[in-house]
């Protein structure tokens, strides 16, 4: 099977699963872990196709939800379009920081990703009358289409996985296109990449800044769900659970990174229990990952290819 | 490219507060943890860099911010999540110069970043297992061309680099408490001064540190001291901007 | 006037720290001419394809190309101009089919757009591609190939795939890195065969080898490099004559 028909089918499970489903715990569960979905899919594409590694995604997420929540709020501006415009805000400062850093060697934009990460953490816990501090943000409204509410856990689950859909769609078109092929030509051989005729540099800025959109469209929809947001959901730990679903689920498999992230982001909030050792779960799966398996749990599929 | 440097920094703090209070005298508790988490560090090296099966850049960065999870995770539940007060080195509290008064500790901080950066400066320039050392991470291929063991380097270099970090860790801890937390933010702020004053270049490691100290305090002076980590980071930042060889560093570090 | 060469190269110099890989070499590239570049390791002849294809920057020198300054242009632009290459460490995409390793080479002149990908207007131009693919496939015998993996065809036909690979964009100026190291004879004596069909369609040629006898069978003129200095330039007769390349082959 071809891994893009695989991904389809596996969304349409989760999306008719919704409608039996009827517990709301659950819902909410899969639901905010459909959001968290869109952010590693975002992760997928720089880390598989242009082999560098984010520390800061939680941060992208951070400006997509306090920026779009802070324009809604105090300008009562709509909320699709303070959405918009709070993801396009965090395009342009992604592509502003990838830009120096893509340059240089990989650990760069790592450390310069989590430096604008602790950067943005603590602006929402200082800038206390813009975002209200570490007690954080609340009264954000929901989000609605003409008279029709995302006001239930059921209602905004499969709103959340359609956005799934619509993500890995794109993901699934950019990748099966000439721009997929010139970025694993990028991720295997970065120097004869630029005699092919590739501009590399700036493929690797904009595929940067094409997954920030992605975390930043996540941590929008994620504030407008919830209605509430404070600094303690875009930590630092965030940006590394990110990372280990993207890479456990396999660097350049959409179909891996569904599955882990729903595994991995749902697993927290069954086991509460063990909260104390997820740390240390974490960071062995990733050790694991990157020493044993560096495809992931996508990789371990033979996945059929796609032909013209 | 270590993630899990910031790590050996709070294991050197953790392990000296918790060597204290075992009533362990403190040079000897000083001594004691710098060399546990060196040994650490030759271990992670020995263990999972060696024993990695696909050693490119991307798997090794992922590797090493696993390591320093577990690193932290560990110490979590060993230590507890409360920062920890450790005593300072010297008999005395504090002391006082020009009317300013300080902790005694910043003595021992001062003359400990002296000594330790002499002793790496005649190390990498004057002995021979140093410049081995510098030449084998900016030519591994031509190095094992002439016989060098460049793994058995890369190991020691992990020692080295557990015990450096874990030193400081120790001498930075009754200023900066021990918290299991404390590493990833004193890794960057150690990457902060690297990319500064420029990458492999010690004499620019050190004005890197101290440009980023002095502004980080500037800034907890004049605006507040809730916004002094991020004018740290900005400034680093903006260096990757406009200098991204660092102020003080070769040109040259761009891939070819 | 029309110029007699597609590729001038004047003075150029280059060096690595203390170490000096090319020192003030010229020469030029005619039109529908098959040059090699001939000398022993390190004499800096893939220096200057880097140099060339723009991957270094030369400390002084210019070249011209086509009537145009090829220094002011950044190594993804040189597809566009015409100029494309080989690599002597083959640079094959391992995640890629031979055939999208070979489409590759047509990057730069796709116009399909993020956005036309998205949408999926690009199927027509993406079959055309594909369909150009064959072509190039065809031209150099290596079809039964085309769905397979890097790892998984032969060394001869890796060099195939990548000549293939730039080949596909059309170029003028084709710049091939040792491309018979490593061949054997029967992989060798098709290589041969294949450099003249590529030259029978009047694409100029500019090769590094160090088979001396594989040079003098396909090259109109032959440049001969020893420690970043040109030592003699000239026919492939009068230069396999030459007593300094003698010398520099036998290291005395």
């Amino acid at each position: 099977m071809r891994q893009s028909t695989a991904t389809y089918i596996l969304i349409f499970v989760f999306l008719t699963a919704g409608i039996f489903i009827k517990n709301p715990f659950i819902l909410n569960m899969v639901s905010l872990s459909a959001l968290t979905v869109i952010t590693v899919l975002g992760l997928n594409l720089l880390l598989g196709y242009a082999g560098q590694v984010s520390l800061g995604h939680a941060g992208f997420v951070a400006m997509g939800a306090y920026i779009s929540s802070i324009l809604s709020i105090k300008t009562g501006l709509n909320p699709w379009l303070s959405i918009a415009i709070a993801s396009a805000i965090t395009t342009v400062v992604a592509a502003f920081i990838g830009y120096p850093t893509l340059k240089l060697k990989g650990h760069y934009l790592a450390m310069a990703t989590l430096a604008i990460g602790e950067i943005i953490y603590m602006l929402a816990n200082n800038l206390i009358t813009l975002t209200g501090g570490h007690q954080g943000l609340t009264g954000i409204p929901m989000l609605s289409i003409g008279n029709f509410t995302f006001d239930s856990e059921k209602k905004f689950y499969f709103f959340s996985w359609a956005v799934v859909l619509l993500f890995a769609f794109v993901s699934n078109r950019i990748i099966n296109s000439h721009y997929g092929r010139a970025l694993k030509a990028i991720h295997e051989k970065e120097a004869a990449a630029k005699s092919f005729g590739v501009n590399v540099h700036l493929y690797k800025v904009a595929i940067f800044s094409l997954s920030a959109f992605y975390a930043a469209i996540s941590g929008g929809l994620y504030a407008f769900y919830i209605g509430f947001i404070s600094p303690s959901s875009f930590s630092l730990l965030k940006s590394i659970d990110y990372i280990v679903m993207a890479f456990v689920g396999g660097i350049d498999s959409i179909f891996g990174s569904i599955i882990t992230t729903v595994i991995l982001g749902s697993l927290p909030n069954i086991l509460t229990s063990l909260q104390d050792f997820w740390p240390i779960v974490n960071g062995g799966l990733l050790v694991v990952a990157a020493m044993f398996m560096t495809r992931g749990l996508g990789g371990l599929i033979k996945w059929k290819r796609n032909t013209f | 490219m270590n993630f899990a440097q910031g790590e050996f920094v709070m294991l050197g703090a953790m392990l000296q507060f918790y060597f204290l209070t075992l009533h362990i005298p403190i040079v000897l508790s000083f001594l004691l943890s710098s060399l546990i988490v060196g040994v650490i560090g030759y271990f992670i090296h020995a263990v999972f860099i060696r024993g990695t099966r696909n050693p490119q850049e991307l798997a090794l960065i992922v590797l090493t911010i696993g390591i320093a999870m577990i690193l932290r995770g560990t110490s979590m539940l060993l230590f507890g999540k409360n920062a920890h007060a450790v005593k300072q080195f010297l008999p005395f509290d504090s002391i006082t110069v020009f009317g300013l008064t300080f902790s005694s500790q910043y003595i021992v901080v001062f003359a400990g970043a002296i000594i330790f950066a002499t002793l790496l400066f005649i190390y990498f320039n004057k002995t021979n297992s140093g410049k081995v050392m510098m030449a084998s991470s900016n030519n591994p291929l031509a190095c094992r061309l002439f016989g060098i063991d460049v793994e058995q380097v890369q190991a020691i270099s992990f020692f080295i680099s557990g015990m450096l970090g874990a030193i400081g860790g120790s001498i930075i801890a009754p200023i900066s408490f021990a918290k299991y937390n404390m590493g990833l933010i004193m890794g960057l702020k150690g990457f902060s001064a690297s990319v500064v004053g420029g990458f492999g270049n010690n004499v620019g490691a050190i004005a890197g540190g101290l440009i980023i100290g002095v502004s980080e305090s500037l800034a907890a002076g004049y605006i507040s001291s809730s916004y002094k980590d991020i004018v740290a980071f900005l400034i680093m930042i903006l260096v990757l901007f406009v200098k991204p060889s660092g102020i003080f560093g070769a040109k040259d570090i761009e891939r070819v | 006037m029309e110029k007699k060469y597609i590729l001038k190269i004047k003075n150029i110099t280059k060096s690595f720290g203390g170490l000096k890989a090319l020192d003030n070499i010229s020469f030029n590239v005619n039109k529908k001419q098959i040059k090699a570049l001939v000398g022993p390791n390190g004499a800096g002849k893939t220096t200057l394809f880097n140099i060339i294809t723009r991957l270094y920057q030369p400390d002084r020198g210019s070249i011209e190309y086509d009537q145009k300054n090829l220094l002011s242009y950044m190594p993804h632009q040189l597809i566009r101009l015409g100029i494309a290459r080989t690599f002597q460490n083959i640079q094959l995409i391992d995640a890629l089919t031979v055939k999208e390793n070979i489409a590759l080479g047509l990057h730069a002149k796709i116009k399909s757009n993020p956005l036309s990908v998205v949408f999926g207007l690009n199927r027509k131009e993406e079959k055309e591609v594909f369909e150009k693919t064959e072509r190039v496939a065809h031209f150099l015998k290596i079809e039964s190939f085309l769905n397979k993996h890097p790892e998984q065809v032969p060394f001869g036909i890796k060099r195939l795939v990548e000549i293939g690979r730039a080949l596909i964009s059309q170029p003028k100026l084709l710049l091939l890195d040792e491309p018979a190291a490593g061949l054997n004879e029967n992989e060798t004596e098709r290589l041969l065969n294949t450099l003249f069909r590529i030259w029978e369609r009047g694409i100029s040629i500019l090769l590094i080898e160090h088979d001396m006898e594989f040079v003098a069978n396909c090259s109109h003129s032959i440049v001969v490099m020893d420690s970043g200095k040109k030592i003699a330039e000239g026919l492939p007769s009068d230069v396999m004559n030459d007593y300094n390349v003698i010398k520099a082959y036998m290291g005395e």
